[in-house]
């Protein structure tokens, strides 16, 4: 039977994704069995944390606090820094983990929107959920001439890149969407017929 | 042709079978035993192995064993000259699907891997009932010609529900509503054309089956009926259109997923005028119209799965099976209670079962 306190961390980290039961109780073990101050650093670094990164308030990705900055102040993250970046050119998506995937490519050269969330009636968001009005802002605010579309191709990203269609429209600026279709140095004969029309709908001209 | 052969199939705590292990012959395999011993669980367990779902029940919880927390059905197919183990863990609702000890790309994929074709006494509602069976047939067929139409069906009904839910929440002028009927659109017109195609591959070839062993004079005609508005302008403004009578219903009221397959013998729609025993004839025509359909586009013949077959049909009908499985070239799966009934096969061909409290035995 484990200790109280053992459990009681256990317990905690079950509310990981990916983490069960078997696992958490793995992890509390490993850490006691580590040299004291593993512990007590990440203790410290995840006290800090809440406070220390947040979303960016000018596009959500995930931004870190100025050092000294008094509570409450805007933070401001590493790509709406970048002075590089073109202003002129701004991806929306729908969750900060798709910001991560698009900027892995390292072919983005514009910014970011992040929606924080998709249209979904069947989980109880309408269309006043969505963060319209501050895209809306920024676009005018920043000069914004293109807007790349990347939520997902679900039904939900796929409604909400429609509703975006709408919404963005009249501000006169270039819209697109990302592509679906077979992912590079995979043999056709593999990509599922789904990707494989999309990817035929879509089709360039050579 | 070749056909398709679940050569072994073993059962892990599943309904009332006690580990099932069993070898099973290249035609017809005749489990006999007397009602509640476990036979059509053991057809059941072939159908969730090839298609990781259940003719029975849409609750894969229900098919572990009384008390058991995980269940699982193993068995090995041939197809010529491959051989591939199949296997479909289960725990709760959740199932695991997996080929050769890998987990496949997609449900989807793996459930027109092995075809079977399932035939049991319920199955009598394909003419008699609901238009939700005749749709279900037109989807099973569907998806072997067209491998997108289970990946189409489910974005279609998540469409459906979204804007169903919007409708309901925040009214008639919901602003998110074009974009939901969009995609209700989009899905439900690629859905409607695989359906169509499916019926019109099932149609000629149920109508000539019905003919050999229905009602001489009274030919059978199948034709598709959609509840889709044929382009994708009108069926725009029909959403449009019904949202008021949509919101009140609670439900949609245009689109596939009111979908039938229409019977009719000599002019009259089956349902409500066929005799009992027409009925029977028809249902045994669509089945041997799946079997030909699904047989053709996937290039195997499937696996015939009968349960109880001689419970309920006359004399004359029960010989048209017979003469209809007889000429089946591939693999049978049939129970019954009256194994000296059953007259197929021959000495060579013929493997008997017997099934008694869960267990499954070689006779």
């Amino acid at each position: 039977m484990l200790p109280p306190k053992v459990r009681r961390i256990a317990q905690l980290l079950t509310r990981l994704p990916g983490v069960g039961e078997k696992t958490a109780s793995r992890y509390v073990l490993h850490l006691l069995a580590q040299d004291p101050a593993v512990c007590r650093e990440l203790g410290k670094e995840l006290a800090l944390l809440p406070d220390a990164v947040g979303p960016c308030s000018r596009c959500g990705n995930l931004a870190e606090s100025e050092e000294e900055a008094p509570e409450g102040a805007p933070r401001i993250c590493a790509v709406c820094n970048d002075p590089r970046r073109e202003s002129s050119l701004l991806c929306v998506v729908g969750r900060v983990h798709d910001l991560f995937a698009i900027e892995r490519t390292g072919t983005m050269r514009g910014r970011y929107f992040v929606l924080g969330r998709l249209l979904s009636p069947l989980e109880g968001v309408g269309p006043d959920d969505l963060p319209i009005p501050k895209l809306i802002q920024r676009v005018q605010d920043e000069g914004v001439t293109e807007i790349i579309v990347a939520t997902p191709p679900s039904v939900d990203g796929e409604a909400t890149a429609l509703f975006l269609k709408r919404e963005l429209l009249p501000l006169g600026v270039a819209l697109s969407r990302i592509a679906s279709g077979v992912p590079h140095g995979g043999d056709l004969e593999y990509a599922d017929p789904i990707t494989m029309g999309r990817a035929l709908s879509g089709r360039q001209r050579l | 042709m070749r056909p398709l052969v679940l050569e072994s199939l073993a059962t892990f705590a599943f309904r009332n079978l006690v580990e099932v292990s069993v070898t099973l012959g290249p035609s017809f395999n005749v489990f006999s035993g007397e009602n509640g011993q476990g036979k059509t669980n053991l057809l059941e367990a072939a159908y969730v192995l090839a298609t990781s779902k259940s003719f029975r029940t849409s609750k894969l919880a229900e098919l572990g064993a009384h008390g058991a927390d995980v269940a699982g059905v193993r068995g090995k197919f041939r197809e010529g000259p491959d051989y591939r183990e199949q296997s479909i863990g289960l725990r709760g609702a959740a199932r695991a699907p997996k080929v050769d000890g890998k987990r496949p790309k997609s449900l989807f994929e793996y459930a027109v891997r092995s075809p079977v074709v399932v035939f049991h006494p319920a199955e009598v509602a394909l003419s008699m009932g609901p238009s939700a069976e005749r749709r279900k047939l037109m989807d099973r067929v569907g998806a072997y010609l067209s491998p997108g139409l289970l990946v189409e069906l489910e974005s279609y009904r998540r469409a459906v529900r979204e804007r169903q839910r919007a409708l309901e929440v925040r009214g008639v002028s919901a602003r998110d509503l074009p974009d939901w009927e969009a995609l209700v659109v989009t899905h439900g017109l690629r859905v409607a054309e695989i359906r169509q195609r499916a019926a019109t591959e099932l149609g000629p070839r149920a109508e000539q089956g019905f003919a050999r062993i229905g009602t001489p004079g009274l030919p059978l005609v199948v034709t598709y009926l959609g509840h889709a508005p044929a382009d994708e302008a009108s069926f725009r403004r029909a959403l449009e259109e019904s949202r008021v009578k949509d919101r009140a219903r609670g439900a949609a009221t245009v689109g596939p997923h009111r979908d039938d397959l229409r019977l009719t013998l000599g002019g009259h729609v089956a349902k409500g005028t066929a005799s009992q025993g027409q009925h029977r004839a028809i249902v045994l025509a669509l089945k041997s119209a799946e079997i030909e359909v699904v047989s053709d586009a996937r290039g195997v013949r499937p696996i015939l799965l009968l349960d109880d077959v001689s419970s309920e049909l006359d004399a004359a009908r029960t010989e048209a099976l017979f003469r209809f499985l007889g000429a089946h070239e591939g693999q049978v799966l049939l129970t019954t209670t009256r194994p000296e009934m059953i007259t197929v096969g021959t000495a060579e061909s013929r493997k008997d079962f017997r099934v008694e409290s869960g267990s499954v035995t070689p006779s």
